[in-house]
C-alpha cells in the first residue's frame, strides 16, 4: 500500500543554503512518527516545506502525499487535500477574530471536499465540543488570533484548530516547547483523542518529554539534514540517555 | 499683481447674494482677508508640501446655478444606504431636497438656513474676526477657524446647516449628505454646517461628502462643533467623491468641561482630499478620539492633518490614522499635539499606520508636538509596513487562497477604525472600498 507522505532524496535550500540534505521518510496511513533531531539539524525545515512555504527551495527529491506529487503545491492547496501543520510559533494576527477565521478555513476546506459549508450555528456548536475537550478558555476564541495568548494558549489553540480541521496528516512541530506539564498533558491527549487508522502524524520535537504522552509507532532521527536513524518508541528513550551524539557514531 | 486682483474680483464676484444675509458684509471682508494672506496655499508652504492642490488657484471654480440637479422627487436616485437614515439632511448642489422631513423634535433641531436669522452673530457660525494671533507661547484657539480656506468658505458658502442637541437629550444618528453632479464646468461647493451640544445631551451625526466628475471640480466643506459640558458626540465623516474632484475639508471640535468627541474620518475617494480635524480642549477633563482610514487606490491621494490643543488641565486626546495603499496610492498624515501652558496632567497620543500593498504607494508622515507644560504625557509613533510574510502563511496553511488571506489581513488591519464606527451604513460603505482594494491592480500581486 502507498505510505500517505513518502519523501525520497529531499534537498532543500533556504536563502541559498543547503538545509536538507537527501532526507528520505515514509509515514503509511494511521501511523504516529517522531522525527527528533538536535538544534539545526532541519526540523522545522521539514515541517515547513511539507506544509508549502514560500522560499523554501526544493532542489533535488519529492515529496509525495496520498501517492500524488504535491512538491509544487500552494500551502493552501495542500491544506485542503488534508496537510495540517502546528506551528512552533503561532502567528498572531490582530484585528482577525478567531472563530471568523477558521470557520472560513473549515469551510474552504469542506468546500474542496464536496462537503456543504457550515453555517453559523453548526459551526459554533463544533467549536464549543472542541474547546471544551481541549480545555481551552471560550473567550480566547472570540479574541483576534494568537494576539496576547501565552505560549500555551498559541499551542492549544493550533491543536484545536487540527481537531476542527480533522486533517489526513498532521504535523506537529515542537508543540511541546514553551508547554508546562498540565499543558503538555492536555495538548497530547487533543492529538491522541484525533489518533485512527485514516490519519498520520508527524511529531517533530527536540526532546524526548513529549513521546512519553503521544507514542510514536516509529521514531526517526535527523542530523545535518538526513534520517540517519529509525527505530521503534525504544529509540526515543535511548536518545535522551544517549543523547545525538552517539546517533550521528552510528552512521560515520 | 493684477492677476490675483483679478483671481480675487473672480471670487468676489461668486459670492452667493441672499436677501437679508446678515453676513453680506463679512463674506467681502472673508475674501479680501483670504487673499491678502496669500491667497490659493501652494507646496511651497511647509503646511501644504504634499497636499498637491496647486491646481485650485489656477482654475477658475464658479458656483453651482441655484438650481440642484436633483429634484426632491428624485431622492430615490440616491445610493440606497442614505435610506438607513432616519433622519438625514440631502443637498444636492449644495441645495436642501428634503427640507419638509428635517426632524425638530425630541430636542434635535435641524436647521436649514440659505438665509441666516439676523439675531445670529458672526461667532455663531464660526466666523473670527480678522486679527493678530496671541503672542509668546499662548496657544492660539482659534487657530484652526483661521486656515486659509475656512476663511475662504466662510465668504463662499451657500447654505448654513445647523443642527442642535438640547440639554441632556440623546439624538441620532443624523446622516448630512452633499452630492455633486458635473455640470461640465469647474463648479465649486462649499457647505457650512455648525454642529451643537448642550450639556449632557448625546449625538451621532454622519457627514458625507459623494459625487462624481470628469470636468474638474472643488468641494470645501467647514464642520464646526461645539460640545458642552459632559456631552458626547459620535462624529463620523465619508468621503466618497471620485472622479476630477478636489476635497478639502475641515471639522473643528470645541470641547467644554468633561466634554467627549469620538471622530472617524473616512476617505474612500479615487481622487485627491486633504482633511483637517481639530480639537481644542478647551476645559478640564474633555477627551476626544481622533480616527481615520484612507483606503487608497490607482492614483488616490489622502491627506489627513491633525490638531488637538490641549488648553486646560486633565485634558486626553488620542489620534490613529490608518492607511492601505494599493497602486500609486499617497497618504500624507501631519499630525500636531499642542499642550498650553498650566495644562497640566495632559494625556495625549498619536499613531499612524500604514499598510503599502504595491511598490508604487508612498507614504509621507510628519509628528508635531509641541509642548509648554510640564507633567504631560505625550506618545507618538508613526509605522510602514507590508502584510506580514509569515501571517499569510499560517493563513494558506489552514486552506485560505492567497487572495483571501491577503484581505483578511488588510481587513483586520483596517477593522481597528472600522469596528469602532457606531453606524452600521457607514460600516459597510468601508466594506465596499476594502473590495475596491481587493479589486485593485497591484492587489496580491
Amino acid at each position: 500500500m502507498t505510505p500517505l507522505l513518502e519523501i525520497c532524496g529531499l534537498h532543500v535550500e533556504v536563502e541559498g543554503r543547503e538545509i536538507l540534505r537527501g532526507l528520505d521518510l515514509e509515514i503509511p496511513l494511521g501511523e504516529t512518527h517522531a522525527v527528533m533531531g538536535p538544534n539545526g539539524s532541519g526540523k522545522s525545515t521539514l515541517a515547513h516545506v511539507i506544509a508549502g512555504r514560500e522560499g523554501y527551495e526544493i532542489t533535488k527529491g519529492i515529496i509525495r502525499y496520498g501517492g500524488e506529487d504535491v512538491s509544487e503545491l500552494e500551502p493552501e492547496e495542500r491544506a485542503r487535500k488534508g496537510v495540517f501543520l502546528a506551528f512552533q510559533y503561532p502567528v498572531e494576527i490582530p484585528g482577525v477574530n478567531n472563530t471568523y477565521f477558521l470557520k472560513a478555513a473549515v469551510n474552504e476546506i469542506r468546500k474542496h471536499r464536496g462537503q456543504p459549508e457550515l453555517d453559523a450555528v453548526d459551526f459554533l456548536s463544533l467549536m464549543r465540543d472542541r474547546v471544551k475537550l481541549l480545555d481551552f478558555d471560550e473567550d480566547l476564541i472570540k479574541r483576534p488570533v494568537n494576539e496576547g495568548f501565552s505560549g500555551g494558549e498559541k499551542k492549544r489553540n493550533e491543536i484545536l484548530q487540527m481537531t476542527v480541521l480533522e486533517p489526513t496528516l498532521a504535523v506537529l512541530d515542537e508543540t511541546d516547547s514553551g508547554l508546562d506539564i498540565d499543558a503538555l498533558r492536555i495538548v497530547a491527549e487533543g492529538v491522541n483523542r484525533m489518533r485512527s487508522p485514516e490519519r498520520s502524524f508527524l511529531v517533530i520535537t527536540h526532546y524526548q518529554r513529549l513521546l512519553n504522552h503521544i507514542v510514536p509507532d516509529r521514531v526517526h532521527v535527523l542530523q545535518e539534514g538526513r534520517i540517519v536513524e529509525s527505530g521503534g518508541s525504544g529509540l526515543a528513550l535511548r536518545l535522551e540517555a544517549e543523547g545525538y551524539g552517539k546517533a550521528a557514531a552510528v552512521t560515520a | 499683481m493684477r492677476e490675483t486682483a483679478a483671481v480675487e474680483a473672480h471670487y468676489r464676484d461668486e459670492i452667493p447674494v441672499r436677501q437679508g444675509d446678515p453676513f453680506a458684509v463679512r463674506r467681502t471682508e472673508a475674501i479680501r482677508e483670504f487673499f491678502r494672506a496669500g491667497g490659493f496655499p501652494t507646496a511651497t508652504l511647509e503646511d501644504w508640501r504634499f497636499s498637491d492642490l496647486d491646481g485650485l488657484g489656477r482654475t477658475a471654480y464658479r458656483r453651482y446655478s441655484d438650481v440642484p440637479t436633483l429634484v426632491p422627487a428624485q431622492t430615490d436616485e440616491l445610493p440606497g444606504w442614505v435610506g438607513d437614515f432616519g433622519c438625514r439632511v440631502l443637498l444636492s448642489e449644495g441645495h436642501p431636497l428634503n427640507a419638509d422631513e428635517f426632524q425638530n423634535r425630541n430636542g434635535l433641531e435641524v436647521g436649514n438656513l440659505p438665509a441666516i436669522p439676523a439675531a445670529d452673530e458672526p461667532h455663531d457660525w464660526g466666523f473670527v474676526a480678522p486679527g493678530e494671533e496671541p503672542g509668546g507661547t499662548e496657544a492660539d484657539l482659534d487657530a484652526p477657524l483661521r486656515h486659509p480656506l475656512e476663511i475662504l468658505n466662510a465668504g463662499l458658502f451657500e447654505c448654513g446647516f445647523r443642527v442642535r442637541v438640547g440639554r441632556s437629550q440623546d439624538a441620532g444618528p443624523i446622516l448630512l449628505y452633499s452630492l455633486r453632479h458635473d455640470v461640465g464646468h469647474p463648479a465649486m461647493l462649499h457647505p457650512r454646517s455648525v454642529i451643537e451640544l448642550a450639556a449632557g445631551s448625546r449625538l451621532t451625526v454622519v457627514e458625507a461628502h459623494d459625487g462624481a466628475s470628469e470636468t474638474a471640480g472643488w468641494t470645501n466643506p467647514s464642520t464646526l462643533c461645539r460640545v458642552g459640558e459632559n456631552a458626547e458626540l459620535f462624529y463620523v465623516r465619508v468621503e466618497l467623491e471620485s472622479g476630477n474632484i478636489a476635497h478639502t475639508g475641515r471639522v473643528t471640535f470645541q470641547l467644554a468641561r468633561n466634554a467627549r468627541v469620538r471622530s472617524t474620518v473616512l476617505s474612500l475617494t479615487d481622487g485627491k482630499s486633504r482633511t483637517d480635524t481639530a480639537a481644542i480642549l478647551t476645559e478640564e477633563g474633555a477627551e476626544v478620539d481622533l480616527e481615520g482610514l484612507f483606503l487608497g487606490v490607482d492614483a488616490a491621494k489622502a491627506d489627513q492633518h491633525t490638531l488637538a490643543i490641549h488648553a486646560a488641565r486633565h485634558t486626553t486626546s488620542r489620534q490613529l490614522f490608518k492607511n492601505v495603499l494599493s497602486d500609486e496610492a499617497t497618504a500624507v498624515f501631519d499630525g500636531k499635539v499642542v499642550v498650553a501652558p498650566g495644562a497640566i496632567g495632559t494625556d495625549a497620543s498619536q499613531a499612524n499606520r500604514n499598510l503599502l500593498l504595491s511598490q508604487k504607494a508612498a507614504v509621507h508622515t510628519r509628528p508635531r508636538l509641541e509642548i509648554n507644560a510640564d507633567d504631560v504625557k505625550c506618545a507618538h509613533g508613526a509605522a510602514i509596513g507590508r502584510l506580514d510574510e509569515d501571517a499569510l502563511f499560517y493563513l494558506r496553511s489552514r486552506g485560505l487562497g492567497r487572495m483571501d488571506s491577503h484581505e483578511i489581513l488588510v481587513r483586520g488591519f483596517a477593522g481597528e477604525v472600522v469596528e469602532k464606527v457606531p453606524v452600521a451604513a457607514v460600516r459597510s460603505l468601508a466594506k465596499d472600498g476594502l473590495t475596491r482594494v481587493r479589486e485593485s491592480r497591484s492587489f496580491a500581486a
